[in-house]
């Protein structure tokens, strides 16, 4: 062996060096140890006798290069895996990067022999396949989100529609103006796109009740629904009174107010239309009116309205006196531990809840 | 400078001869069947070159061993990176992207480049009986310009020869460029002289 060689052992990959007979002419320590094939046993050897694998003609055929004019040779890791098999600690094969150069022997000129040198790269291919993998992973979460992002689109097309569609007037108002507003909203203030474009939120109401535009954000940033009536004017400066509902949204990234609109004009005047004909037959007293609670009667004393005890208005129509008792039901209610005593020792005629039984006496 | 059809003739011979050899060694080591063909070469300056290939920004892969002998020069595989990323894909089954720069496209082209670089320049030496030390193959990235400079700054002149893959029903295009100085050639073509 040639002593000169004994410098591939210093270099931490795998070198190994044959003559155009395939014979061993070097052995480094690297690959006696991937191998455990040791330099006495394999040099001066025909390497075919240890791997088949330089037997084969596609391996001797891309050699004969190197012998032949002594150009290089790559085995890459991708097309042979390896070209001296050895195992790793976990039971794999070694991915091998070999490149095959040429060395001229010192004695005979022109003559070449063949310098393999083995890198290991399980490491980096283990890690580009890992690499790979990940980048497989953030394109299919990428599409996912692509996918996503389109159907929110979609979704938001799709609903924009439905509110376009919606009787109730629809708004997005950003900055004091309307941002968003749907047909109904146009046709309720018998508007156009572009005027309504160009208006603020304050605007549009009546002078009588405002809301700026600064409270209605505190209102709805505090995230609750924040319902009001009020009075908006139209184009042709005609009151309508709505029902309006607030809260808070956000528009193309941006905090908004997202704000529907009822018109209940109708239903106002309605409402004034019957308290009138209330007022009305109260006066002419066709209509009593009673407290649900307390069950004052509401009376029109010539002047105004004023509620009295139903004692008193009964006595003042009917002209009698009114006096006051407990009925069974009340008593037994109001008072159980009285009723009970009571019953015992009056068990004579007695009238029942029911007044199923006529024996009992009515206080 | 002036080359003859007949020079061109010569030069189509002996990068035909070594891409047939490309062509059986590829078959032998792959399982997939590729073809080789090189319908035509060409003879240009380095700014010719870039000029007509009107892709001044693009990047590249390469594939370049360098050489040295009675001519020296350097011999390049050069893909577009979407060419590239196609023939890796099919010949590892992988799919690789044109932008990806890892270690299964540089150590596939390398192969793939080394074999066809050994066998165009087995045939020159082999016809010209000239003997050539060749350096280790080097995959690289890069424009055009960038890659040629870096390999032999010395470059004037270059031998383009197109090369079509023909593989899996697709056909990827190469190019193998030959990188020679003036006087390089000059003596190539004395070499040539002497055979005709």
């Amino acid at each position: 062996m040639n002593t000169n060689y004994v410098i591939f052992d210093k270099i931490s990959i795998g070198i190994f060096i044959i003559d155009s007979h395939y014979r061993v002419l070097f052995w480094n320590k690297v690959l006696e140890s991937w191998t455990g094939i040791s330099r006495k046993i394999i040099v001066g050897k025909d390497i075919c006798g240890f791997f088949e694998k330089f037997q084969d003609e596609k391996i001797r055929s891309r050699l004969d290069s190197v012998f032949s004019f002594g150009a290089p040779v790559i085995f890459s890791s991708q097309l042979h895996k390896y070209t001296i098999p050895s195992r790793l600690p976990n039971g794999r094969y070694r991915l091998q990067q070999t490149m095959v150069t040429s060395i001229e022997d010192e004695k005979n000129k022109g003559i070449f022999h063949a310098i393999f040198s083995i890198q290991d790269v399980s490491d980096l291919t283990e890690k580009a396949i890992q690499y790979k993998h990940m980048n497989k992973q953030i394109e299919i979460k990428n599409r996912q989100l692509i996918l996503t992002r389109e159907r929110l689109i979609k979704s938001e097309n799709n609903l924009q529609q439905m509110v376009d569609f919606t009787n109730d007037a629809v708004v997005i108002i950003q900055n004091n103006l309307f941002v968003y507003f749907n047909k109904a909203f146009v046709e309720m203030l018998k508007s156009d796109i572009q005027s309504l474009a160009d208006l603020t939120f304050e605007d549009l109401q009546s002078e009588e009740f405002t809301i700026n535009f600064a409270t209605l954000t505190k209102m709805v940033h505090s995230g609750k629904i924040y319902k009001v009536q009020l009075d908006l004017t139209d184009q042709k400066n005609n009151t309508i009174n709505v029902e309006a509902k607030f809260q808070k949204t956000t528009y193309k990234g941006k905090k908004a107010v997202l704000g529907i609109f009822m018109d209940i004009s109708e239903k106002i005047t309605l409402l004034k239309l019957l308290q009138k004909e209330e007022s009305d037959n109260i006066k002419k007293g066709k209509l009593i009116t009673i407290c649900a609670s307390c069950h004052h009667v509401k009376e029109f004393d010539g002047e105004k309205y004023t509620w009295v005890s139903i004692e008193n208005y009964l006595s003042t129509i009917s002209g009698k006196e009114i006096s006051h008792g407990i009925c069974n039901h009340c008593f037994k209610e109001k008072y159980p531990d009285y009723y009970e005593k009571y019953s015992q020792t009056h068990k004579s005629s007695h009238k029942s809840d029911d007044g199923s039984k006529k024996n009992k006496k009515n206080f | 400078m002036q080359i003859s059809d007949r020079e061109i003739e010569i030069f189509q011979e002996m990068i035909n001869i070594g891409i047939g050899r490309a062509g059986a060694t590829l078959n032998q080591i792959l399982s997939t069947h590729i073809e080789l063909n090189v319908p035509h070469i060409s003879v240009l300056s380095l700014p010719d070159y870039l000029k007509q290939t009107k892709k001044e920004n693009e990047i590249f892969s390469a594939v370049e061993m360098g050489f040295d002998g009675p001519f020296p020069g350097a011999a390049h595989l050069i893909f577009s990176n979407k060419s590239a990323a196609q023939l890796v894909s099919a010949l590892v089954g992988d799919e690789v992207k044109n932008d990806e720069i890892d270690e299964i496209k540089s150590g596939t082209l390398s192969e793939i480049g080394n074999i066809l670089l050994n066998s165009v320049m087995g045939s020159i030496s082999n016809i010209l009986q000239d003997h050539f030390n060749y350096s280790v193959v080097e995959y690289m990235e890069g424009t055009l310009k960038n890659l040629i400079e870096r390999s032999f700054r010395e470059t004037t002149l270059l031998i383009i020869a197109e090369t079509n893959f023909y593989i899996q029903e697709m056909e990827i295009d190469g190019q193998i460029a030959i990188l020679m100085t003036l006087k390089s050639f000059e003596i190539m073509e004395k070499a040539i002289g002497k055979i005709i």
